[in-house]
């Protein structure tokens, strides 16, 4: 056989293909999709295209009010996800499902009721699948996949599958593997477990050897890493390249290669063949932070799920009812319903010739629901040398007071920092305490001043949370004397430019603006920036912690009514 | 006692097509299981938060856990399936004196999904007979259906708050109180609330957690060993279910039985004045507000003393109860630095002794 050749999305495909729902499903990148999709489908019964937008009545059926009211007894339209269905979905910006739409299908897959291919976005490093959904698919396609296998490789396959036992050995290497590259659930080395038999079947084998398992491992195991495993000979130059161009070329069999070295020292290397193989594979900003030391948890890809929390009208204090356009996944007001339709019965009645209540679809009314604006601070605090030494840490003491409030009060908060040469997302907006704790004793001072960059980022979250439903409120605290450019340059007349049309962006965006100014006497560059920004300026010379925080929980007040 | 007696149809058809993984299958988590089960010796104890990282295993050993509850007696057809041997605390219906048929039906265990609308846990108006009829009939919610059972909430944290403070209501007076669409029904509700989450994604409101009885940190156990049998035992359930739960069957009901054993014992069990007087003692030097701790420490005691055969309970009891029963319970700086349990179990260390 020439498996050897098939690159590790057909691998994925062919599992897919195999199992079903049994399997989970795969997290694809949507410049792949196409391919994987045909590869899968040509071995394997169709995907059902489901719409990020489904809504959950939809997944998990309702009433069909149309056909209830033309047949007057109750019509059920069943839902995507049955009780005893085994449903198989393709959907496409994934991201974009809505929360409680993520929890069914979550539970969906835990009872192998459900295959999921998510196609999620690639170039926009912002968005990420439902963490709920991501943990509990166990591939990550970003190669291209070949239409390779057939319905009658399934076939054989399937007789093999049940077959093969897994050694415990085999299930020793995996886990102590999975600790040492930060895998944090059991549930990934089971899924690697399962990967690893499908391998076995779909190459014809009812046992399993070391490239097999490595192979799982490398699908499975590599794309969660959190942190390189520990490099114990020399340095591993070609994974770098390897996981470079990896994207359209099939992965050289690298564990056959490890293999064929290691086999002197049989037992000891076993492991070693699986670490080789999740090396080879792991995503390039891993090695960079191997080099650098750090091992953050989630780091790179714990970006907030992008699920949009649609204005959908479905949640939230009822203020009142109007005339429903569409019934589109709208609360159905059902008494002003009826009083809207009582009226008309007797008519009604006589000309349809029906001894029953005639309700037709202009009757529909449906609830007006007020949900309340959620308000996220934007802490932007200017940690550079000019600030750090005098303010720095009453700017924290500000933010501690506000995050305490903004606790009782459920609002999120998020924190900006730009020192040096660069601004920071230390924190993407939360309600975690525990996280916003963090973050802050961790902010570091010292060095030169790039506002611009700082407003930059800014910019983007804001723009992230008002497009999310909430209400940002920006809070910059700074003496506003730009000194480094967006690129890092000392240059202080460029910086000067540069934060002004940052700082332009948002009076034309009309964010709700502070300007904190934490210089020891009120700054003019700092009055001007508040302007350009059209912020509200407040010169704190000697305040205290709770003199800053004061107007800005008003302002957040306004912000969440 | 026979505890296996017929179940409604549905949990059946349900049980057929694939088994729950078994309760003492899991591997690890002690704490967890441990809490879980005595919410079920004394449901008064008020329910079990369970907070932790992903993946630790939380939703599985919650529904693990409804799996291995024993069943209970209920009024046949009745939405709240009342209890027939209590009409105090019946809906309107059972307590209006026909004649009742009753049947035996599994513990109500009930999922209540992120994001659920008010109606469908709360009830409505029901839609079909409405429209179709022009009659106004309620139509009961996820709280009806709880009802003398459990309600588990995953990823608690982020409810929504509307639901939130209903939540509330309910679950302080029992009671589930529906005025809205020219409705008005009052009917019981009362059931074990169980949640869970993840600490990092946000965080719980000081009301709802005083609601639960005990709280527990869950977290993924690190060695090697125990992760090469937790995938093993998990490998062998998903290759064959039935066969997998078979071999556990013998241990599931040694459970159920102890766990029915507690429940006979529980009225017997004696908490004697001076550990009544040790744990007021720990509540105040930790502070906690109001008195609902306290209480839950004595309750979760005697359970844990049920549970384990003794009608006496000791400090020793309270002390294995105390991290869980008030963690969760402590007025605190949000920015504090050091967890509460550090902080409890130094207390516990001061007033107690070791």
């Amino acid at each position: 056989m020439t498996m050897d050749g098939i690159s590790d999305a057909t691998w994925v495909a062919g599992l897919l293909a195999l199992y079903g729902p049994r399997v989970g499903g795969a997290l694809v990148v949507d410049d792949v999709a196409d391919s994987f999709v045909a590869a899968y489908q040509c071995a394997a019964e169709q995907l059902r295209t489901v719409p990020a937008s489904v809504s959950l009545d939809a997944l998990t059926g309702a009433v069909d009010l149309a056909a209830t009211l033309a047949l007057g007894k109750p019509i059920h339209t069943p839902g995507l996800i049955g009780a005893d269905t085994k449903a198989r979905f393709l959907v496409r910006r994934a991201e974009r499902l809505d929360l409680s739409c993520t929890s069914i299908m979550a539970q969906a897959l835990d009872r192998n009721a459900l295959m999921l291919v998510a196609v999620i976005d690639a170039n926009d490093p912002d968005v990420a699948l439902a963490p709920k959904l991501e943990v509990r698919l166990p591939f990550r396609v970003d190669g291209k996949a070949e239409p390779y296998w057939t319905h009658e490789d399934m076939n054989l396959a399937r007789k093999h599958v049940t077959r093969t036992e897994v050694d415990e050995k085999w299930l020793r290497d995996l886990c102590e593997v999975a600790l040492s590259i930060g895998i944090t659930s059991p549930r990934t080395v089971l899924q690697a477990v399962g990967a690893a038999r499908g391998i076995a079947a779909l190459k014809g084998q009812e046992t399993m050897d070391d490239s097999t398992v490595a192979m799982a491992a490398r699908l499975v195991l590599a794309h969660r890493a959190l942190y390189a495993p520990p490099q114990e000979q020399q340095p591993d130059l070609p994974s770098e390249q390897q996981s470079d161009q990896g994207e359209s070329e099939p992965l050289p069999p690298s564990p056959n290669n490890d293999q064929t070295d290691s086999s002197t020292a049989q037992n000891q290397a076993d492991a070693d063949v699986i670490l080789a193989a999740v090396r080879a594979a792991l995503p390039a900003h891993l090695l960079q932070m191997m080099g650098e030391g750090v091992g953050k948890r989630g780091a790179g890809r714990n970006v907030k799920s992008s699920a949009p929390r649609k204005n959908s009208g479905q949640r939230g204090r009822r203020i009142g009812n109007k005339r429903a356009a569409s019934l589109a996944g709208q609360r159905l007001d059902i008494l002003a319903t009826l009083r809207t339709a009582a009226p008309w019965q007797p008519l009604r009645r006589k000309m349809a010739g029906l001894n029953r209540m005639v309700v037709t679809r202009d009757d529909f009314r449906i609830s007006r629901i007020k949900q309340r604006n959620e308000a996220t601070a934007i802490f932007v605090v200017d940690a550079s040398g000019s600030t750090a030494f005098q303010r720095l840490a009453e700017a924290k003491g500000a933010v501690e007071t506000i995050l305490a409030e903004c606790y009782i009060r459920r609002d999120r908060v998020a924190l900006v920092s730009f020192r040096g040469k660069k601004a920071e997302l230390l924190l993407p907006p939360t309600r975690s305490l525990e996280r916003a704790k963090r973050a802050l004793s961790a902010l570091p001072g010292g060095g030169g001043t790039p506002l611009a960059a700082g407003l930059d980022e800014a910019f983007l979250l804001a723009m992230n949370v008002r497009r999310g439903g909430g209400n940002p409120v920006v809070i910059l605290l700074t003496d506003g004397r730009a000194n480094v450019t967006r690129d890092g340059e000392g240059n202080k007349a460029k910086a000067l430019l540069e934060t002004q049309s940052a700082a332009a962006l948002f009076a034309a965006e009309r964010f709700d603006t502070m300007l904190i100014d934490v210089s020891p006497e009120p700054q003019k560059s700092a009055r001007a920036l508040a302007a350009t920004m059209q912020a509200t300026y407040l010169p704190m010379p000697r305040a205290s912690a709770t003199d800053i925080a004061r107007p800005i929980s008003t302002a957040l007040k306004t912000a969440a009514a | 006692m026979d505890v296996q007696k017929k179940k409604p149809i549905e949990a059946v058809k349900a049980m057929a097509t694939r088994p729950v993984f078994p309760f003492s299958a899991i591997e690890g988590q002690h704490d967890l299981k441990m809490c879980l089960v005595l919410t079920a010796v004394d449901p008064l104890i008020g329910g079990l938060l369970a907070m932790g990282d992903r993946g630790t295993g939380k939703s599985t050993t919650v529904r693990a856990f409804a799996a291995l509850l024993p069943s209970i007696k209920a009024v046949k057809d009745c939405p709240y399936h009342c209890d027939p041997a209590s009409p105090q605390t019946a809906c309107a219906q059972c307590r209006s004196g026909a004649a009742l048929k009753s049947e035996t039906i599994s513990v109500p265990v009930v999922d209540l999904p992120l994001g659920a609308t008010e109606d469908r846990v709360a009830g409505a108006l029901d839609l079909e007979r409405a429209l179709s009829r022009g009659e106004k009939v309620f139509e009961p919610g996820l709280l009806a259906k709880a009802n003398r059972g459990y309600l588990y909430i995953d990823e608690v944290n982020l409810l929504e708050d509307h639901l939130v403070d209903l939540l509330l209501d309910v679950a302080a007076s029992g009671e589930n109180l529906f005025e809205r669409e020219g409705l008005s029904v009052r009917h019981p509700a009362r059931f074990v609330l169980i949640g869970s989450g993840n600490p990092e994604e946000g965080e719980l409101r000081p009301q709802l957690l005083d609601r639960f009885g005990l709280s527990v940190d869950v977290k993924t156990p690190q060695e090697v060993a125990s992760w090469v049998e937790i995938v093993k035992r998990r490998d062998a359930y998903e290759r064959d279910p039935e066969k997998f739960c078979g071999q556990w069957q013998e241990e599931e009901k040694k459970l159920q039985q102890r766990i029915q054993a507690g429940r006979k014992r529980l009225k017997d069990c004696v908490v004697p004045d001076a550990v009544q007087e040790k744990a007021a003692a720990l509540c105040i030097a930790l502070k906690t507000d109001g008195l609902r701790g306290q209480l839950t420490v004595i309750r979760a005691a005697r359970a844990l003393a049920a549970f384990e055969k003794q009608s006496l309970v000791t400090l020793s009891h309270v002390r294995r109860m105390a991290l869980s029963a008030l963690r969760h319970r402590l007025r605190r700086n949000p920015l504090e630095e050091t967890g509460s349990a550090v902080r409890i179990e130094r207390t516990i260390l001061e007033v107690l002794g070791p």
